[in-house]
Order: C-alpha cells, then sequence, then structure tokens
C-alpha cells in the first residue's frame, strides 16, 4: 500500500511535470478563459440590447438586468462545469491509451505496483489539473458578474461552487479514469457518451433513475448551498418534478461513494487486465 | 530463476508463444529468434505482464501474474522506444524508480547513480528530445539497473546503435555477467549475442527450437546447410570443379557468370576455392551468402523440429 501511494504521488508529479509544455499549458487557460470571457459576452450583449431598444426607459432595462442577475449563477455553473467536464476529459480518460500509445506501459508495468500508481497518480493529476481550470474559470466567473451586475452574495456563490467543483472533479475523474482502463482504445468517446446519455439526459428524467446519477446530487448540493438556480419559474415546481431533496449527506454519501466505487473498479481492471503493446511478437 | 512449463499465450487466434517449457538458471542467456518469434511475448509472460493460456510461469519460484512484488528483483530494458520530449533522463529515471517504493531523494541518488553506469551523467540533465538514438538506449538501460535487480532483461538493446554504441553495450553486458547477476538478452543478430558469451534460447514461431551453450549452437551451424552466391568468368567450370572436389548440395545458375550453390562443408569450399582460381585461372568479382549465420540456423532448426532433417546432415 505505502508502495501504491509512493508511486502514485511520484506518478502524479510526474505528469504535472511532463505536461509542462507550450501545448498543454495553452488549452487549460482557454479553458480557464472561456467561462469568463462567455459571461462577459452575455450580459455586455443584453445591456447592449436593452439600450438600443430604450435607452430612457429605465424600468425595463433594471427588470432586464434583474433578469440576467438571477440566471447569472446558472450561467456559471452551465459553463464553468463545460471546462471543468472537458478537462477531466483530456486529462483523465486517455489514462491507459496514452501510455500504451507512447510505448510506456513496459516501463511502468514492469514496476511492482507500477499499474495502480499510474492510475491513481494520473487520477490525482487530472482532477488537480482540472479543479485548477474549474476553479480559475470559476473565480473570474463570479467577479465579472459582480463587477457588471453586482451578483447578491458573490462571496457564498464562490465559496458553494469551489466546495461542489471538487467534489465533481473527484467523482467524475473516478468515473472517467474508469471508463479509461476499461474503454481504453475508445475511452474519451465512452466518456463523452456516458456524459450525454447519463448526465444529461438520465439526470433529467423525473424518476427515481435520475437519481443515480452524480449531476442529481450535485444539483441537490448546489440548491442547497447557493440557493435555487436553477431555470424553473420556482423552487416549487421543480420540486413537484424530482421529489423532495435528499438530506445534505446522503448527497455527499452517494457521490464519494460512487467516486470510490468506480475508483476502485478501475485498480482491479487495470491490475488483471493483459493490455497488449504494440511491439508483442 | 524461471521455470516455463507448457506455457502457451495466445492472442485470439494467433500464437504468440506456443507450447514452450524451459527452466532457466541463473547466469547469462541470449533469446534468440526471427522477428515476430515470440520474445517479447515470452519476456511479457516471464515478467507477469501477460498470463499465459496454457501452462504456467515461475519467476524466483512464484507465479508473477499474481506476485507483482517480483518485479522488484528484475530490471526491464524494453524494446519500445521512450518519448517524453521535455523531460530529462534524470527525471525519468528517478520517476520510474520511486515506482519500486523508494522515497524521492532516494530514487533520485539511484537514478544519478546508474546514468553514471551508463555513461550519460553529462547529459541527465538535458531534455530527452535532444539525446540521439544510443543515449537514450542508455537513458532506459539506467532505469532497469537503477533499483539493483538480480535479473536484467533487454530486448533488442542493440538496436539503433553505431558501431561505438554497440561496443559500449557489449562491454556493460559483460561487466554485468562479470558480475554474477544475471541477464536475458533477447535479440535477432546472433553476433550481437555472441559477444556477450551467453547460453542460447532459439525461439522461432512462438516455439523453443533450441537451447545450449555457443559450442552446441556452433556445433548445429557447422552441420547446416550455407547458399553461397558466386559470380565469376567462367561460372559453368567453377562449378564442375566444386562439384568433383566438394561437397555441394544443389547448383542454380543464375546466368553464365553467376551461380548459387548449397553446401554443409562451406569451410572446405572456402579454403579451396583461391587455389581453385588461381590454378584454372578464373575470376571472381562477387561472393555473397543469402543466409546470415542466424537465419542459416533458425532454417536447420526449423528443418530439425520438422523432422525433415536429422543432426548429421540426412535429410
Amino acid at each position: 500500500m505505502r508502495r501504491w501511494f509512493y508511486g502514485a504521488g511520484a506518478t502524479c508529479r510526474f505528469e504535472l511535470r511532463r505536461s509542462f509544455t507550450v501545448q498543454r499549458i495553452a488549452v487549460s487557460v482557454v479553458l480557464a478563459l472561456f467561462p469568463p470571457m462567455m459571461l462577459t459576452l452575455m450580459i455586455g450583449a443584453t445591456k447592449v440590447a436593452q439600450a438600443a431598444i430604450d435607452p430612457l426607459a429605465k424600468p425595463g432595462v433594471v427588470r432586464e438586468i434583474q433578469l440576467v442577475q438571477g440566471f447569472a449563477p446558472f450561467a456559471i455553473v452551465f459553463l464553468v462545469s463545460l471546462v471543468c467536464l472537458l478537462s477531466l476529459l483530456l486529462w483523465a480518460t486517455p489514462n491507459v491509451y496514452s501510455e500504451l500509445e507512447g510505448k510506456s506501459w513496459s516501463f511502468i508495468a514492469s514496476r511492482p505496483g507500477g499499474r495502480i500508481s499510474t492510475y491513481l497518480g494520473k487520477f490525482l493529476a487530472s482532477v488537480l489539473v482540472s479543479f485548477g481550470v474549474a476553479l480559475i474559470a470559476l473565480t473570474l466567473s463570479v467577479l465579472i458578474a459582480d463587477l457588471m451586475l453586482s451578483t447578491p452574495d458573490p462571496e457564498r456563490l464562490w465559496m458553494s461552487l469551489t466546495a461542489i467543483y471538487f467534489i465533481a472533479c473527484f467523482v467524475y475523474g473516478a468515473i472517467f479514469s474508469m471508463l479509461g482502463t476499461l474503454f481504453f482504445r475508445r475511452s474519451m468517446v465512452v466518456a463523452a457518451g456516458y456524459l450525454m446519455g447519463f448526465e444529461v439526459i438520465l439526470a433529467t428524467v423525473p424518476a427515481v433513475i435520475g437519481k443515480l446519477t452524480v449531476r442529481f446530487h450535485l444539483q441537490e448540493l448546489g440548491i442547497r448551498w447557493i440557493g435555487f438556480f436553477l431555470p424553473f419559474e420556482n423552487q416549487r415546481e421543480y420540486q413537484i418534478l424530482y421529489g423532495e431533496p435528499w438530506p445534505t449527506w446522503a448527497n455527499l454519501a452517494m457521490l464519494m461513494g460512487a467516486g470510490l466505487i468506480t475508483l476502485l473498479i478501475g485498480a482491479i481492471v487495470i491490475v488483471n487486465r493483459q493490455y497488449i503493446t504494440s511491439d508483442e511478437t | 530463476m524461471i521455470e516455463i512449463q507448457q506455457a502457451t499465450k495466445l492472442y485470439k487466434t494467433v500464437i504468440g508463444v506456443n507450447d514452450i517449457t524451459l527452466t532457466i538458471k541463473p547466469g547469462t542467456y541470449g533469446l534468440l529468434g526471427p522477428n515476430g518469434s515470440g520474445k517479447t511475448t515470452l519476456i511479457n509472460l516471464i515478467l507477469g505482464q501477460l498470463k499465459p493460456t496454457l501452462g504456467s510461469v515461475r519467476l524466483f519460484g512464484e507465479n508473477p501474474w499474481r506476485r507483482s512484488g517480483l518485479l522488484r528483483r528484475v530490471g526491464l530494458c524494453p524494446a519500445s522506444e521512450v518519448n517524453f520530449p521535455g523531460v530529462t533522463a534524470l527525471e525519468w529515471v528517478t520517476y520510474l524508480v520511486q515506482l519500486h517504493g523508494f522515497s524521492f531523494s532516494e530514487s533520485g541518488r539511484r537514478a544519478k547513480e546508474a546514468l553514471e553506469t551508463v555513461k550519460l551523467t553529462y547529459a541527465m540533465n538535458r531534455p530527452m528530445r535532444d539525446y540521439s538514438l544510443g543515449m537514450r538506449q542508455r537513458a532506459k538501460i539506467a532505469q532497469a539497473i537503477a533499483h539493483e535487480p538480480e535479473l536484467l532483461i533487454l530486448d533488442e538493446p542493440f538496436n539503433g546503435l553505431d558501431p561505438i554504441g554497440r561496443f559500449e553495450m557489449t562491454d556493460f553486458l559483460r561487466n554485468w555477467a562479470a558480475q554474477g547477476k544475471s541477464l536475458i538478452l533477447a535479440s535477432h543478430i546472433l553476433y550481437e549475442v555472441e559477444s556477450v558469451q551467453p547460453s542460447f534460447l532459439l525461439i522461432s514461431g512462438g516455439r523453443l527450437l533450441a537451447s545450449g551453450s555457443p559450442a552446441e549452437v556452433r556445433e548445429i551451424l557447422a552441420d547446416a546447410p550455407f547458399t553461397l552466391n558466386i559470380r565469376t568468368s567462367d561460372a559453368k567450370k567453377l562449378v564442375g570443379l566444386l562439384i568433383d572436389l566438394c561437397q555441394i548440395e544443389s547448383v542454380q545458375f543464375e546466368s553464365n557468370e553467376s551461380f548459387q550453390i548449397t553446401t554443409r562443408a562451406v569451410g572446405e569450399v572456402y579454403q579451396l576455392l583461391p587455389r581453385l582460381l588461381a590454378e584454372h585461372n578464373i575470376s571472381v568479382r562477387e561472393i555473397s551468402s543469402t543466409d546470415d549465420s542466424l537465419k542459416a540456423l533458425f532454417s536447420t532448426l526449423m528443418k530439425m523440429h520438422r523432422g525433415e532433417w536429422n543432426r548429421g546432415g540426412k535429410s
């Protein structure tokens, strides 16, 4: 066990070191800047459009701005989630395939516990990088929303979403890492399919099955910690569809359980699977 | 050290290794076979990276598939090329030593020592993208020896090396063997492996065809039919003379000036040829062999294996 954790730390450190290239840094910067830029454009466009329609109709401007103000937390959550998941897709899913493709698998697999160390280390690196990207994107987005719209209680919004994104990075990172070991040749496609199928479509189904998705529990935490932010008319309407909220501990337990179980499944797969390298003769 | 009992490895319908039974005691071994013969598969079975479809493999008395801790006692230098453009050899070797469970500082110390052993200290802080093939090969050796294994396995270590690199590699391998440590050297080129004076394991088509000392292999080679291409001023006359004086198995004329002979007495042909050429005033423009020694050896072994040829030269 000690060897695994030493190895995982070493792998994480090496992964971060080797990714210190112009291309990889540029990708992370673009991902981190995308949400604040989109938010700026959205708020700016609303302001400009409203002013163009009736520059003197002050009450109308105030009403539209209030609408955008109310919508801002949802926009921030949507945009930052998008880049956070994209970053996890790029970092966590190719955990096995990148080693096989880079022909470095033999070097790793010929170490005692090398497979598990690499798996855990790469998971750790993907969580760190993706959380870093999400944190920068979130901080800038909250700042911009506050500067342009004077959103109420931005500190609470920032702190709540920071915690939610940390949990999201852990759980989704674990799921993507597991998919990377199971479907190593098409891991990114499978992970994207999982996101679309489960986390987008299934999570919107108002039934028990929808409550088995990660998004449902993250959403519940969001509603509790930052207030109702979803594009429904009101929270009552949402509750009629999706039922009464779960207790916080149950949401957290489901999320942690999902993360740990998928991480464990991936570890079992990577240890027991025979990955064939291209130079096998 | 290694016991393999009737091990077969199938990749779906393709046979990687076919019913190999083998015991390897501590020592120096050359695992010889043509490309695609199953050398890398056999190595991966020994290291527990692959599970035999049939049969069993034991490394240091235990099942390597179940006991990855055994890998602490083994160093592997795979044939594959490393491609970490921005990483230095010191960082890479340190990382791989850490995967053996050593602390960062201890791994760094061991990595530096190993890089010094392979004479790469001067370049260890340079990114590996700037390395020549020989330097990358030395870095690969360093990661295999840094944790001081009992058994070192090298897969095609001479690939792409220039003559100086080959000499240095041979020198290193001889020193390793001289320290009493075990070595398995996989290659498809006989003379490269011969230079380390190992016992041979000859594998082809996933089967172990033969194993033995260099003397035993040379004995098999001595009996092997050998093909010579000769381009001369008078092919017919020279062929007639050779048939009269040597044991020639077959002759094939390619033109009036060029022919191919197959003989088991190639030494005799080489001895006679200068005298015949001088006495009969025949000039030779070119003599070449279609077979390198390993090809001839494998061809002979395959015939023996199929029962087409017995030792002593009877077809």
